[in-house]
């Protein structure tokens, strides 16, 4: 039985020389097993930092504080040795930019059949065999010719196929995808689709999806969360959020898409950027007064979904 | 005139290997013609051969044959003094903004350099004045000026990348998937700034990206690139409503269709 992770009240930040910059901001949230939750944002909004922030892969400048739960495991009590086991057995990792997340002097077969040793008792040539067999499911016809080559050898494509083979060597339960398709064409990005389409119907993962990429989140996602300067500001089904978004800094992403009529969000209103209230204030077109004086609350949906603006209260 | 920049059957190979040579041809016999105050759309996937046919245009690559007019000029016989006109007037706009803009100079240092290299401005004083007004322009605030490229978002490099262009009063902009690094926000507000600058100032770009939506919103010719082939050109309803090539239609197919995802 695969747990569901838990966060509680987790922040993220960084000290700078003009204080605290928070990346997330007091986050609460369940993400259930056997979904695919999708976790969309502009750059800058946390939601990197969220995912790595699940495996402890966060730079040691951060500062963390709030729980995150696998299960009955608190992950920021656990020592270091425990969470290495988890780390890729039971939660994977799809990180970002394929190209530089493998080791361009390592053979590909060296890189995934250590992936494989590392957690499971098991000889070079069962390793081997299996990673063989993994490259195939991925669509890699002839494995054994791209075990002997070197990542920089690969298409951006193949490249990102590779790394999403890796996160699932060990048939991890839960598997964390950190923008699978970021800068890659229609194509391409239709392949990845189809990946990660096949990973959750054969292994039967849940998933964590980080994205920009709207299409991809609305197609591929049971549900969304929306984050905006490190506080999840809209969640629900992603049918629901993607057609009929409640707040407007969704409404905005959403109508700034190229099929939905490109119209920019507002740059932020010089008059209203010192406040005390919602993050979204001083670029929201719906504000009121209140909105720069109070933070909103999370307001329920009647479709199920939770919504941080006082239009819904 | 109406033709500015006419290409005539241009390619452009790469041979790799020295026993057994490999002939690549990255750009093979592409023809097109920019019309003044217009939008060219090159859209094509990776690999297509685009960044060559951009590179060939500012002369950064020869051409392996074909030749490409500049207001009627053949641009490879051009003299160096003539070249650097050229130069001017035709402005690329690159992918990633923070990679154009020298890490080590203030903004307003690199502005400044460029608008000296052409000898644009009087003075330092009105190169200023002239730069304060085109930073309004694309819209983006003063204090800029003073900051270092990495202390500004990308959105704000990719403006100011088109600021530096714009200060040198080009003709024709190349643009190279001028907002692939972007969020879509910043992206819709860049395509905004780009249609409102060609409508000011008659503008004619050459639009290079892998994204058909996009083409489809800011094109009024759309040209489509095939493993250096140009398979289809034709007006923008054409290609987007009634495409005739096979890959023309696979790309529309792979925009609006996911499941159609093979695995080759």
């Amino acid at each position: 039985m695969v747990p569901d992770i838990e966060i509680q009240h987790l922040s993220v930040y960084f000290d700078t020389a003009q204080g605290p910059v928070y990346a997330v901001n007091d986050l609460s949230t369940i993400f259930r097993a056997g979904r695919i939750s999708g976790v969309i944002g502009e750059s800058g909004s946390g939601k990197s930092v969220m995912g790595m922030s699940l495996l402890r892969l966060l730079p040691n400048t951060a500062r963390v504080t709030g729980k995150c739960f696998f299960g009955p495991h608190e992950l920021y009590s656990m020592p270091l040795r425990q969470l290495r086991k988890l780390r890729g057995a039971a939660i994977g990792l799809i990180p970002q930019n394929p190209g530089t997340s493998l080791d361009p002097v390592m053979k590909l077969r060296r890189q995934l059949t250590e992936a494989i040793t590392t957690h499971g008792k098991r000889s070079r040539k069962e390793a081997e065999a299996q990673a063989a067999k993994l490259l195939q499911q991925f669509g890699f016809e002839e494995p054994e010719r791209i075990l002997n080559q070197y990542s920089f050898q690969m298409s951006g494509g193949m490249n990102q196929r590779l790394v999403s083979a890796l996160g699932l060597a060990c048939r991890p339960g839960w598997v964390i995808a950190d923008e699978p398709t970021k800068g890659l064409d229609a194509v391409i990005r239709n392949q990845v689709y189809t990946v990660l389409r096949q990973i959750y119907a054969e292994h039967h993962c849940s998933m964590i999806v980080i994205t920009h990429d709207l299409a991809l989140a609305r197609r591929l996602c049971d549900d969304i969360r929306v984050l905006y300067m490190g506080q999840i500001i809209e969640q629900g089904t992603a049918e629901e959020v993607m057609e009929h978004p409640y707040h407007p800094y969704t409404a905005g992403l959403i109508y700034s898409l190229p099929s939905r009529g490109m119209v920019p969000i507002p740059l932020p209103d010089p008059n209203r950027l010192s406040h005390s209230g919602c993050p979204f204030y001083p670029r929201c077109p719906k504000a009121t007064a209140r909105c720069g004086k109070e933070k909103p609350g999370d307001y329920l949906l009647p479709t199920g979904g939770k919504v941080r603006c006082f239009l819904y209260e | 005139m109406n033709k500015v920049l006419e290409l005539d059957a241009v390619s452009r190979n790469f041979t790799s290997g020295i026993f057994r040579t490999h002939t690549t041809w990255a750009v093979d016999h592409v023809s097109f013609t920019l019309e003044r105050g217009k939008t060219f759309g090159l859209v094509g996937n990776s690999g297509c051969g685009k960044t060559t046919l951009s590179r060939i245009i500012t002369r950064v690559l020869r051409p392996t044959s074909g030749s490409i007019r500049f207001e009627g000029e053949d641009i490879a016989r051009l003299d160096r003094r003539q070249c650097k006109t050229y130069h001017r007037r035709v402005q690329i706009i690159f992918q990633n903004p923070e990679a154009s803009l020298d890490p080590s100079m203030r903004i307003r240092d690199s502005l400044l350099e460029a608008m000296a290299i052409h000898h644009l401005g009087e003075s330092k004083e009105a190169r200023m004045e002239k730069i304060r007004a085109t930073l309004r322009q694309v819209g983006l605030p003063d204090y800029l000026l003073s900051r270092y490229p990495h202390q500004i978002s990308g959105g704000e490099g990719q403006r100011l990348v088109i600021c530096r262009a714009l200060l040198l009063e080009p003709e024709v902009l190349l643009l190279d998937e001028p907002t692939s690094m972007l969020d879509v926000s910043v992206q819709a507000s860049i395509m905004n700034l780009l249609r409102d600058l060609q409508q000011e100032l008659g503008l004619t770009y050459l639009y290079i990206t892998h994204d058909i939506e996009l083409l489809g919103w800011i094109s009024h010719t759309i040209g489509v690139m095939q493993k250096g082939r140009l398979v289809e050109v034709g007006s923008r309803d054409q290609v987007m409503d009634a495409p005739v090539h096979p890959y023309t239609k696979e790309l529309l197919y792979s925009y609006t269709h996911w499941e159609g995802g093979t695995i080759p």
